[in-house]
């Protein structure tokens, strides 16, 4: 039945187009009208100003934050690093490359071999308002001086102090100190209300660096960007960390554009997006990372005859191509071949189980050279990587006697062991760090050995600054790799892999992702 | 005389089943590549590459060869387990169905707070505590397997107790023990080897999950759930590394059950006696998670 | 009543077992968590402060003792791994995995119900002859061997379905289904079983004669006393569920207390370990205890305290 509502007239009264009768249409209009003006007003003012930071970016990390306060000296793992870089400011900074230059200092100047002065900038406001002043600077860098710091390995538990007049900040060494101005890259900066009651860390982080901190919650840590940044605005207004533990859950999020980056990524995940034009490969473009297998010098691991065979035996090259989808290089010393001031030595170790064989026999054994390995899941592919190593040195007659354990017990359980897997992730790119675990105690802990001519050598490069310092390095690094010292397996290549929409993507060789601020989304 | 027949074949061709994998995994290790022999220049082989009727693992290890050796480490594990797990089983389960009060509460509560923890979460317990090794493996089947071996039993226990000739024996003096071995023990015999093939294919799967988490037989050793394991970071690029070791399990297994059932359909068949197998299910219930 | 009581205090009993055993032997067993926090290069100072963070610089007993008057207070203890107090990382867990049982539970005794009638009906027929087959297949076949066929084939191949996480309800079909299919074969057997007797019964040929449509004889009668049996062992179920559920975990990565015991282990996090375990065979036992009371209260017959 059609019930017609006669009192509504379809019929046009006068005065009434059909155009001016549609309240919708008019309304309509209007609303085009409106818009239309909004939007080219805000572009014609957007592109006269300095555009505002848009958009979001989405990280996803294989772990969550690791630290219980946001203090970004305890900062122990990637998230923590990530975070403390976009929240905190450093005095100094490094680029692509790794060279120095300034941030939150306006100036440095290494005033002698102790000491580096640095004007810090004024006018720097923390997140909360406050001022950011000398002391502020002092009191952070201070407290890494402090042996218990869990950050003190930035200094390596080098003794100085920092003290502040006027502007300056002057931070004299005991000692010349060679990383002292990568350290001072890494180093961030936190308001001495914070440090005096580390329990506001239980909180939230407060810096003065390009983000701010808005949340951690539901495996997402949010930052935004800071409006009142001293220096180039970034150019993402928020970044979001995410957590994603299953690596196939994350990388179906890459691909489906849930998530932009994906970070530390293995050979699987490469050969996945191969051919993919919409994701980035960004390789070589971390901290210099190494796996190595950790040699305690004792029992026949002692001579170095049998380290050398040792390492002839072993195929580094066929298991960097084949274990590991020839995503890592295969360094020819001790240090990665990223590493600044790594330099190829002329011995090179190579595949040659006749030659194994042969140096074995002049060390004394004959097919009865027996080692003991432990093995877990600490490093990527480590349980293949250490079946080939014992599949290499059985063709040579070495037997290994393998022993499995869960990660934390391998970590504490080094010295039990002849030989275990790991991997040296330096925080910034400074060869001590790579080659600190060799030296005094930690050399000690570590290798169970304590040689006083490296310990010289090391010091010499620590202690050196400036160019001289290339020629001391090289000297260390080659007097541990000419002794066959440890088996260095292969550089442990950071690859991180990009959504294309994300433009201008960089990394400073560092943990951290300082120079995400010029990068910019959509 | 159908049924028989039915009963005689599902024996016949599951025997013969494990018979094969039995021999198979005694002799043909010696017939085959070194299962721990890598070549890293042949990674990853697809089935029927040369060399590798089964294809390669990561390393270049043969995957024949590998499921080969993988089956002896199985067997062992499960028979020793099984083994274990039926001697403390029948004991625990004889007991139940003592006279004396206090013990068979004993058993009955031991029994019940074994089935009530999560075998797995007890397994990572345990290892934890000591280490993932053969020794613990079999420890651990040993401790998933007996409460249900206990439990058929002790039924069988129960349901005897009253009859006759038990009473009869009582009468005349015997002792506990006595009754239990002498009387009712041949009772129990043919549920016990009904069961055994049952228990034992539980076991290889529980192997395998072990394994398969980390917690079982540890590389380079090779085991199925090791297999497994391995290949499940390459299950987008070798499916064979993760498909053939399971259907070698997925035999193994469906030929011991065959073996079980065509037992137990012999059993009940000739003596018209009801062996009480419960649920399969149940039986394996404690053994199989 | 008595008997309700009983059953609570051995419940109680096998729990705080549970706690104190599992307390000692991973203390007493564990390496240093120090040591295994600390980057290479940490000196002793760092370590001794992560010692008293982590609290272990104590005797064990004072440990002890501190985590019985943490748990009076609801903690568990901080995890050395994440930093958080334990309960929140538990409870979320104890969540998904009970989520994901109680789908592969009702994802089971739907199918089970539907081809255990249909078996029962027919006993030679193709509805029984699917329901062994499914029983074989479950019973000899690895539940995570079929689990990984099954990302192999619906996430990989087919790309239907996620291959792991928790991120949509998505991600809950594969792992329940795969569950289900492990507790699938006892349910259609004794159901199957069940029914089967009833429809010997004199009622139904009665209801037969009286001409009442097949669907309504099963609905109405026959399922009603069919019901019993399936519900012993749905009660069986949910320990097989809750411990395959762990597996599950694992092969779907799945956010459960599962996964996270095995974190617990690998990161050697025993406050994490500790907490996983004794929250899990609590909601075990507690399980259990229900389904046994429950039993008791529509049974009469064990009620009474006859046969078991």
């Amino acid at each position: 039945m059609n019930l017609r509502n006669r009192n509504s007239s379809s019929k046009l009264k006068a005065n009434e187009t059909s155009f001016t009768r549609h309240k919708g249409l008019k309304f309509g209009v209007a609303l085009v009208a409106v818009g239309g003006l909004v939007l080219t007003t805000s572009s014609v003012m957007s592109s006269s100003a300095a555009s505002a930071p848009s958009g979001q970016l989405i990280i996803a990390n294989a772990e969550p934050i690791s630290a219980a306060y946001y203090d970004p000296a305890s900062a122990f793992g990637l998230v923590d690093d990530q975070l403390a870089s976009l929240v905190f400011d450093t005095l100094l900074k490094l680029d692509k490359k790794g060279n120095v230059s300034t941030s939150l200092a306006t100036s440095y100047k290494q005033v002698s071999k102790n000491e580096v002065d640095v004007v810090v900038r004024t006018g720097v406001k923390f997140s909360d308002g406050s001022a950011l002043t000398p002391a502020d600077v002092v009191a952070s860098i201070n407290r890494i001086f402090d042996p218990k710091s869990p950050l003190a390995h930035a200094l390596l538990g080098a003794p100085g102090k920092a003290t502040a007049s006027g502007n300056t900040v002057k931070i004299v060494m005991d000692k010349p100190f060679g990383p002292l101005l990568k350290s001072l890259a890494e180093i961030q900066i936190e308001p001495v209300a914070d440090i005096n009651s580390p329990d506001n860390w239980k909180v939230k982080p407060t810096g003065s660096g390009p983000y701010t901190f808005v949340s951690n919650e539901n495996n997402d840590i949010t930052v935004t960007a800071n409006p009142d940044y001293w220096g180039t605005q970034p150019l993402i207004k928020t970044i979001i960390l995410r957590y994603i533990e299953d690596s196939q859950a994350r990388l179906s999020a890459l691909l489906t554009g849930q998530v932009d980056i994906s970070t530390r990524v293995g050979p699987q995940e490469i050969a996945a997006v191969k051919g993919n034009d919409s994701i980035k490969v960004i390789s070589g473009q971390g901290p210099p990372s190494e796996i190595i297998s950790i040699w305690r010098d004792s029992g026949p691991l002692k001579s170095v005859k049998v380290r050398q065979a040792l390492l002839h035996a072993i195929d580094r090259d066929a298991i960097a191509k084949t274990i590991q989808g020839g995503m890592n290089a295969v360094p020819l010393n001790s240090m990665p071949t990223n590493m600044p001031m790594y330099a190829a030595s002329s011995v090179s170790y190579a595949y040659n189980p006749k030659l194994a064989r042969s140096l074995l026999k002049a060390a004394g054994f004959n097919n009865n050279l027996k080692l003991t390995m432990a093995t877990s899941t600490l490093v990527p592919k480590q349980t293949e990587i250490d079946q080939a190593i014992v599949a290499y040195l059985k063709a040579v007659g070495v037997s290994v006697k393998v022993t499995q354990l869960e990660v934390g017990k391998f970590r504490s359980s080094y010295s039990n062991y002849d030989m275990s897997l790991n991997t040296i992730a330096t925080f910034n790119d400074d060869p001590s760090f790579a080659l600190g675990i060799y030296a005094g105690g930690i050399g000690k802990a570590v290798f169970g050995w304590q040689d006083a001519p490296f310990d010289a050598l090391f010091a010499q490069q620590r202690d050196t600054t400036g160019t001289a310092r290339t020629t001391a390095v090289h000297a260390a690094q080659n007097y541990l790799w000419k002794q066959a010292r440890t088996l260095v397996v292969s550089d442990e290549n950071w690859v991180f892999l990009v959504n294309s929409r994300v433009k201008n993507y960089e990394r400073a060789p560092l943990v951290g992702e300082p120079l995400i601020t010029s990068a910019s989304v959509g | 005389m159908k049924i028989r027949n039915r009963s005689g074949a599902l024996l016949i061709v599951s025997g013969a089943a494990m018979t094969f994998i039995v021999i198979g995994a005694i002799i043909a290790p010696f017939f085959l590549v070194d299962p721990t022999q890598i070549d890293l220049s042949s990674a990853l082989a697809p089935p029927f590459s040369p060399g590798h009727f089964l294809g390669s693992d990561a390393l270049g290890r043969d995957v024949l060869s590998r499921i080969a050796s993988g089956a002896r480490v199985s067997l062992i594990v499960s028979l020793l387990g099984m083994i274990g797990s039926l001697t403390v089983g029948t004991i625990m389960g004889l007991l139940s169905g003592a006279n004396t009060r206090w013990l068979a509460w004993l058993s009955d509560r031991l029994i019940d707070i074994q089935m009530a923890f999560p075998y797995i979460l007890m397994a990572i317990v345990i290892v934890s505590a000591t280490t993932a090794s053969i020794p613990i493996l079999i420890l651990l089947m040993i401790l998933a397997g007996w409460p249900s071996a206990a439990r058929v039993i002790r039924s069988i226990v129960l349901s005897e107790r009253p009859k006759d000739y038990v009473k009869a024996a009582e009468i005349v003096g015997a002792d506990q023990k006595r009754i239990l071995i002498r009387y009712i023990g041949p009772t129990v015999v043919p549920a016990i080897l009904t069961i055994a093939p049952l228990q034992a294919s539980a076991m290889i799967v529980m192997e395998a999950t072990l394994s398969f988490l980390g917690l079982g037989v540890q590389p380079p050793t090779p085991s199925w759930g090791g297999m497994l394991l391995a290949g499940k970071v390459y299950l987008s690029q070798a499916w064979w590394l993760t498909t053939l070791p399971g259907i070698a399990i997925a035999i193994t297994c469906a030929a011991l059950i065959g073996v079980g059932e065509g037992l137990a359909q012999r059993l009940r068949g000739d003596r018209r006696r009801r062996v009480d197998l419960g649920e399969s299910q149940t039986l394996t219930a404690g053994a199989k998670q | 009543m008595r008997y309700f009581l009983s059953r609570i205090m051995q419940a109680l009993v096998i729990v705080a077992g549970i706690t104190v055993s599992v307390f000692f032997i991973l203390r007493f067993t564990a390496g240093d968590p120090a040591r295994i926090r600390g980057t290479i290069f940490a000196n002793n100072a760092v370590l001794d402060t992560y010692r008293k963070q982590f609290g272990t610089d104590k005797s064990i007993f004072q440990q002890f003792w501190n985590f019985l008057s943490g748990i009076s207070h609801g903690s568990l203890g901080d995890s050395f791994r994440y930093q958080q107090p334990v309960t929140g990382l538990v409870l979320p867990a104890l969540q998904h995995t009970l989520l994901l049982g109680m789908s592969a539970l009702l994802i089971s005794v739907s199918l089970a119900t539907i081809l255990g009638t249909l078996s029962a009906r027919r006993p030679r027929g193709f509805f029984a002859r699917i329901s062994t087959l499914l029983a074989i297949i479950s019973q000899s076949a690895p539940l995570f061997w079929i689990g990984l066929l099954l990302i192999s084939l619906f996430s990989i191949h087919l790309g239907w379905l996620p291959s792991g996480g928790f991120m949509s309800w998505k991600g809950l079909v594969l792992p329940a289904f795969t569950l289900a299919l492990s507790v699938l074969p006892a349910e259609m057997r004794v159901l199957a079983a069940s029914v089967r007797a009833e429809l010997d019964e004199d009622y139904v040929r009665t209801a037969h004669a009286f001409g009442i449509a097949e669907w309504r004889i099963y609905l109405v009668h026959v399922f009603r006393n069919a019901c019993l049996p399936l519900l012993t062992v749905i009660g069986n179920d949910m320990g097989i569920l809750l411990g395959g559920a762990i597996v599950a975990e694992v092969v779907f990565n799945f956010p459960g207390i599962g996964s996270l015991a095995l974190v617990g282990l690998n990161a050697h996090d025993y406050p994490l370990l500790q907490g996983v375990t004794i929250v899990a065979a609590s909601t075990f036992v507690l399980v259990n205890l229900a389904v046994d009371l429950f039993y008791t209260v529509i049974n009469p017959r064990v009620r009474l305290g006859a046969l078991e």
